[in-house]
């Protein structure tokens, strides 16, 4: 069963899972339901960072225009324009042995595309979520639903997958930023 | 501390403010005049959805134990719900507010003609605002926008400033609330009256059919969101003819603005009370008042079949002033000019805002507004209702003022002799 995360709660991933190699991170939101105020495009776009907390590489940042590092260990499955239907609006596919050792942890995000010329913000998106699914079984390990925490943030750091003594853990972080994704791409030291 | 929030933003509403008892969601936007706007409140299950089509508060619906719906309620402000939130159901999970485009069937006026809209959340009590929500327009085609939501978190409240809309009106909103609208006006049994020329008749509302399978919960009769306002001294309506004796109950609500500007040395003893009456005349040739003062509360089944409820001497009752006619007696009743009156201090025309709203079965609302004000005269003619053929009533917007009962007794021939008298 899946384990339900608040924000900040950081729990053990491989280590509770043992054998546990290849897994799923999907990512689902709700956009607004009224007819105005032009379309929501949201992008799920990924850090694999180092120690320090910066990206080393631009193929490090995997985005729209690049959608894997560089041995295809972290792989972003494609981006879904609209938000609309059931279940993941985006995927992306983590083969954790392969992930390069220099690589720390690897941050995934929402941001919104255009935010600011479209007029939009978190506080239009509803019901946004993180999952960690077993890519074998399908079954879903970890879940951590946003919720309230956001509103005039035009980027949401959802969650890190990260090393600790020789296991991957996740941490449910949860913090917006206002600078949708080029605010991000700084703070992860990559050059917008 | 008043905080200004932004679209999508979601902030705290009780949290901030422990004991919050009476909560007024304060509404103003500017727009060139012929654009209409209607302020509604959806009362929300936590589906997301009405219970029933009670719970869409408007003008139509304007209150029930918890929540008020008020026009004009004070300077730039033109629209105010206060509620009682202790007095809230737990069923209710979100308060869903709402501004439509009364015109809007006419194709011609949208959101993005609307300026300076703002919700604010305001403590009833202190006064003090809670928070202001100034609405950026990005507007296109919007004829309905649900300009935020109050809902439950936590045990506490909260609000979402959404900000957005829909391109078909009160309708389109309805139906994602769950609430049944009239599809078409109601079927007249006579063809619509004609307002004898040359006086104009105010636009009806009329909601368009719908353009998908009708909403759910079909339990009840369907929401009458059709009202009539008579604009300009001379409208004139009739209402709908009816067979001999069915016509029904006439119910003629006078509500005004009780707020009062509280300045340095005055205590806010209460705004302006205005008295509710009217001046009859019967067929048998019979003419008299009907008014709180001298206990002249009328009677409906017997002459002069215009009853007035109780007067509430403090004006602190929500709803205002009501007063009936029946009009199933109608072909016993000439003409009624009903009438308002300030009885006891200064007369705040201005302040009080007063409209009258004239219920009647089956049929629209009618709507005149004290929008024309002489604050140097307590009395106020406000309509004249007439004897249509023993079929039905035409209302005319008067809206004129005098110095007392004599002068408008003098102005529309009714030939009575007065003196003074006390309450």
């Amino acid at each position: 069963m899946a384990i339900n995360l608040s924000k900040g709660q950081k729990v053990d991933l491989t280590k509770t899972n043992p054998g546990l190699t290849k897994v799923i991170v999907g990512l689902g939101w709700d956009t607004n339901k009224y007819d105005g105020g032009g379309d929501f495009d949201l992008d799920v776009s990924i850090f694999c960072a180092n120690a320090a907390g910066k990206v080393a590489s631009d193929k490090d940042f995997i985005y729209f225009n690049n959608p894997q590092n560089a041995n295809g260990s972290v792989m972003h499955s494609g981006d879904n324009r609209t938000g609309a239907g059931d279940g993941d609006d985006e995927q992306v596919k983590v083969d954790l042995p392969s992930v390069p050792a220099e690589v720390e942890k690897i941050a995934f995000t929402i941001t919104i595309y255009e935010a600011d010329t479209r007029n939009q913000n978190f506080g239009q998106v509803s019901n946004a979520y993180v999952r960690i699914l077993s890519e074998l079984s399908g079954e879903e390990l970890i879940r951590f639903d946003l919720g309230e925490d956001f509103s005039i943030e035009t980027g949401v750091v959802v969650g890190e997958l990260y090393r600790h003594a020789g296991e991957w853990k996740f941490s449910a972080i949860g913090n917006g930023y206002k600078d949708g994704l080029a605010g991000l791409v700084r703070d992860y030291g990559l050059q917008a | 501390m008043s905080v200004s929030i932004v679209k999508g933003q979601k902030t705290d509403v009780t949290k901030l403010h422990p004991g919050l008892s009476q909560l007024n969601i304060v509404l103003g936007w500017q727009a060139p005049a012929a654009l209409e706007l209607d302020t509604s409140a959806f009362l929300l299950q936590q589906d997301g959805r009405v219970s029933s089509d009670d719970d869409l508060i408007f003008y139509g619906n304007p209150r029930n134990s918890f929540i008020t719906y008020q026009e004009n309620p004070a300077g730039q402000d033109q629209r105010q719900f206060q509620v009682t939130m202790s007095a809230l159901p737990q069923s209710v999970h979100k308060i869903a507010v709402t501004l439509t485009i009364y015109n809007s069937d006419t194709g011609k006026y949208t959101f993005s003609q609307a300026s300076g809209m703002y919700l604010r959340a305001v403590d009833g009590h202190t006064g003090a605002e809670i928070f202001r929500y100034n609405l950026d327009n990005h507007f296109s085609n919007e004829t309905a926008i649900v300009i935020g939501e109050f809902y439950r978190y936590q045990s506490e409240w909260k609000f979402s400033a959404v900000g957005a809309g829909y391109f078909g009106g009160l309708k389109e909103l309805c139906r994602s609330y769950g609430v049944e609208v009239e599809d078409t006006p109601t079927a007249a049994p006579s063809p619509p009256p004609i307002p004898p020329s040359p006086v104009q008749q105010a636009p009806v509302r009329q909601v368009p059919p719908p353009a998908a399978p009708p909403a759910p919960a079909p339990q009840s009769a369907p929401l009458n969101l059709r009202k009539i306002e008579l604009k300009k001294k001379g409208d004139v309506i009739n209402l709908q003819k009816k067979a001999a004796g069915t016509l029904g109950e006439l119910l003629i609500n006078l509500n005004w603005n009780r707020v009062q500007k509280k300045g340095f040395f005055n205590r806010g003893s209460g705004g302006t009370d205005l008295d509710l009456g009217c001046l009859y005349e019967l067929k048998d040739g019979t003419k008299g008042v009907v008014q709180a003062l001298g206990n002249s509360f009328g009677h409906m089944d017997y002459e002069p079949y215009v009853a007035l409820d109780a007067d509430d001497r403090t004006g602190a009752r929500a709803g205002g002033e009501n007063m009936r006619i029946n009009g199933n007696k109608i072909a016993q009743i000439q003409r009624i000019l009903v009438f308002s009156f300030i009885y006891e201090g200064i007369s705040r025309w201005t302040e009080a805002d007063g409209v009258v709203t004239i219920y009647q079965k089956d049929g629209p609302d009618i709507i005149v507004r004290l929008d024309e004000h002489d604050n140097g005269k307590p009395m106020c003619a406000i309509a004249m209702i007439q004897n249509v053929g023993n079929e039905t009533f035409s209302i005319e917007r008067i809206v004129q003022y005098f110095a007392g009962h004599r002068q408008m007794d003098e102005a529309f021939r009714w030939g009575m002799r007065w003196t003074a008298g006390r309450k």
